[in-house]
């Protein structure tokens, strides 16, 4: 392992590979959506980018639940598997993927993560402030993602297949979705931030689009991940995460762990508790396996990422040390960061 | 068994209070967005041919119009890897004294090829072609544009991707071809059911890039649908000595039409604006 390798290196490079590919990758895969690589992707690669390589699996999920079940329910008046049948396949799809990378998809592959995260490099940059929830405020926005998940998701694209809500709500997730707006800015595209007027619900919501939008890129220069907190696919991830070989594990025990808390001042979530719990409750429903706290945790081998029994990744003190020296814990600069070496005189 | 009771209580009410939806749901067409059942174009006198009523996920009836002593072939994507397959899955269809006939999808989706071999209205050959989208999961239409087929035609290079859509104030390219052939040098005619009508030629290449008018006018909003108002027709017609060939479709508002940009980025201020003290109120470093 040389000097310049880290995770965070390796994680930043495999990021900027699936920006590229989730949303520009349709030069590579094809125009037509029935040539991506899926319509179930575990991130946020909008389908309303038309140059993307594979879109959100929340797209399909809307469209079944108001399109197939709900319209369906309306039309027959009964209630048959058949209609439920390509909601199954939805998810078995999603599963599919997700079982490959669990909850990485969020760290490492999602556009709008991505985008955010190198908004916040570029607030250490600027030496902003740094906002972050504290151990006892970070409970009130953990639920946010669950209601977001089930009425935006789930509850109100079947109101609409239904007829109870306007066909506005039929994807009403997307329509206030960030990464909508984000990604199909960077294929210069700025049709998604306008406010569609076609109706007041429309207004209302494509209004909010855009408000979310801003609000978030500002916020990420000084908060890392913001939108990630409340992200439904966090959410839908934390259902199956623990029947996936793919996690970060932690010890049961260990006498210095819970000290230093770099780990926690590491975790671009605010997770408190990979620092004070022990095993499987230390990888908790927010985390997206980016890995910094294994990075920044001095007691070898206390925390690891792993694939079934097999350590991909763990903790070192020799490694925290070298990794220091690149960035703090929390993300700010050293302040005596060497400067970059003189050219060599020709 | 109380709480089951009360959600299949609930369940029921759902079911028994969305009665009243079937009205909002009626003749929704998917995604292809067909209107109720064909009517006469008087716009054009170019053969067409129209999706009617029944259009659905599995298939469609379609009405050949302009035309007269008519043959029915349709050409499904779902074998498409070259135009021996294409051939393949050629059927012949019956079409009725009207010009009406059905086509069906299957359990496959994706873009279907439709034609229709005939004379047109002056007594030449015409071939009329339109492609549909069902909304099932298919295959990419890339093969079903690129196949060389016999006779003449004027077909899209691309289709719009699902949720896409021909809309005004944007170009397309179309592809005239003989046989598999390019054909350049060839005028191509634009009409649309909003009465515009614009001419151009083919390139060498047998490529012409058709640039779809901004005519949509001002359409009362009790006539929107979903949200946006109905789409506009129209169709590209090539001749070729005693041939005609024409291509017809839908197209839709432009990008805009329908939407305010500066008020999107006003929005999006206002929230960057919102958060600015959000971020001052964290701590230094």
């Amino acid at each position: 392992m040389t000097n310049a390798f880290t995770l965070s290196r390796l994680r930043l490079g495999v990021q900027v590979i699936m920006l590229f590919f989730t949303v520009y990758g349709g030069a590579i895969v094809g125009h037509y959506l029935a040539d991506k690589v899926t319509g179930s992707l575990p991130a946020l690669s909008c389908a309303y980018d038309q140059q993307n390589a594979g879109y959100c699996v929340l797209i399909p999920m809307q469209h079944q639940l108001h399109h197939r079940v709900g319209e369906s329910i309306v039309r027959a008046q009964q209630f048959s598997v058949d209609y439920i049948i390509p909601f199954g396949f939805t998810m078995l799809t999603f599963f599919a993927f997700f079982v490959v990378l669990n909850k990485a998809f969020c760290g490492w592959i999602c556009p709008l993560g991505t985008v955010q995260e190198l908004l916040y490099k570029v607030g250490r940059r600027l030496r902003l402030p740094i906002q972050r929830f504290k151990q006892e405020t970070v409970g009130r926005v953990r639920p946010v993602k669950w209601a977001v998940l089930i009425l935006m998701v789930l509850v109100l694209p079947l109101m609409a297949g239904l007829g109870y809500t306007s066909y506005v709500t039929g994807d009403a997730y997307c329509q206030v979705c960030p990464s909508r707006v984000v990604t199909t800015l960077l294929t210069a595209n700025t049709e998604q931030i306008a406010v569609n007027t076609a109706d007041n619900t429309s207004i209302f919501f494509s209004a909010m689009r855009s408000a979310i939008f801003g609000f978030v890129v500002i916020l990420a220069f000084g908060m890392r991940q913001p939108f990630c907190r409340v992200c439904p696919m966090l959410a839908l991830h934390a259902v199956f995460r623990r029947i996936v070989p793919l996690r970060l594990a932690k010890k049961k025990s260990g006498d210095k762990c819970g000290k230093c808390k770099a780990c926690y001042q590491a975790c671009p979530m605010d997770i408190h508790e990979v620092a004070f719990e022990f095993g499987s409750k230390a990888f908790h429903a927010d985390c997206t396996m980016c890995g910094r706290c294994v990075e920044f945790c001095p007691d070898d081998d206390m925390l690891a990422l792993k694939l079934g029994p097999i350590p991909l990744f763990s903790a070192s003190g020799a490694y925290m040390k070298r990794r220091s020296k690149i960035d703090k814990p929390d993300g700010t600069l050293p302040k005596n960061k060497p400067a970059a070496k003189p050219a060599p005189a020709e | 068994m109380k709480m089951t009771s009360k959600i299949a209580a609930f369940g029921i009410a759902l079911m028994m209070g969305a009665t009243p939806a079937l009205a909002q749901h009626a003749g929704h067409g998917g995604h292809g967005g067909a209107p109720k059942g064909p009517t006469a174009p008087t716009w054009t006198s170019y053969p067409m041919l129209v999706a009617g009523g029944g259009f659905s996920r599995s298939g469609a009836k379609f009405q050949a119009y302009n035309m007269h002593a008519m043959n029915g072939a349709s050409y499904a994507s779902f074998y498409g890897t070259g135009d021996e397959d294409l051939k393949a899955a050629t059927t012949d269809l019956p079409i009725d004294e009207n010009g009406a006939f059905s086509v069906k999808a299957g359990k496959k989706g994706g873009y279907y090829f439709v034609r229709v071999v005939g004379h047109g209205p002056g007594g030449e050959e015409a071939t009329a072609t339109s492609i549909k989208y069902f909304s099932n999961p298919g295959p990419a239409p890339r093969d079903l544009l690129n196949a060389a087929r016999p006779g003449f035609e004027i077909m899209p290079a691309i289709m719009p991707r699902e949720h896409g859509h021909f809309r005004e104030n944007e170009t397309w390219t179309f592809k005239v071809r003989m046989d598999g052939v390019p054909v350049g040098n060839v005028p191509v005619v634009l009409e649309t059911s909003n009465g515009s009508k614009l001419e151009y030629t083919t390139k060498a290449d047998g490529t012409v890039d058709v640039t779809i008018p901004g005519d949509f006018a001002d359409i009362p909003k009790d006539q929107w649908r979903h949200g946006r108002p109905p789409a506009s027709k129209f169709v590209v017609a090539v001749r070729n000595g005693g041939l005609l060939a024409t291509y017809n479709d839908t197209y839709r508002l432009g990008a805009y039409g329908d939407k305010n940009l500066w008020a999107g980025v006003g929005f999006a201020l206002l929230g960057m604006v919102i958060a600015v003290p959000v971020v001052r109120r964290g701590k230094k470093s």
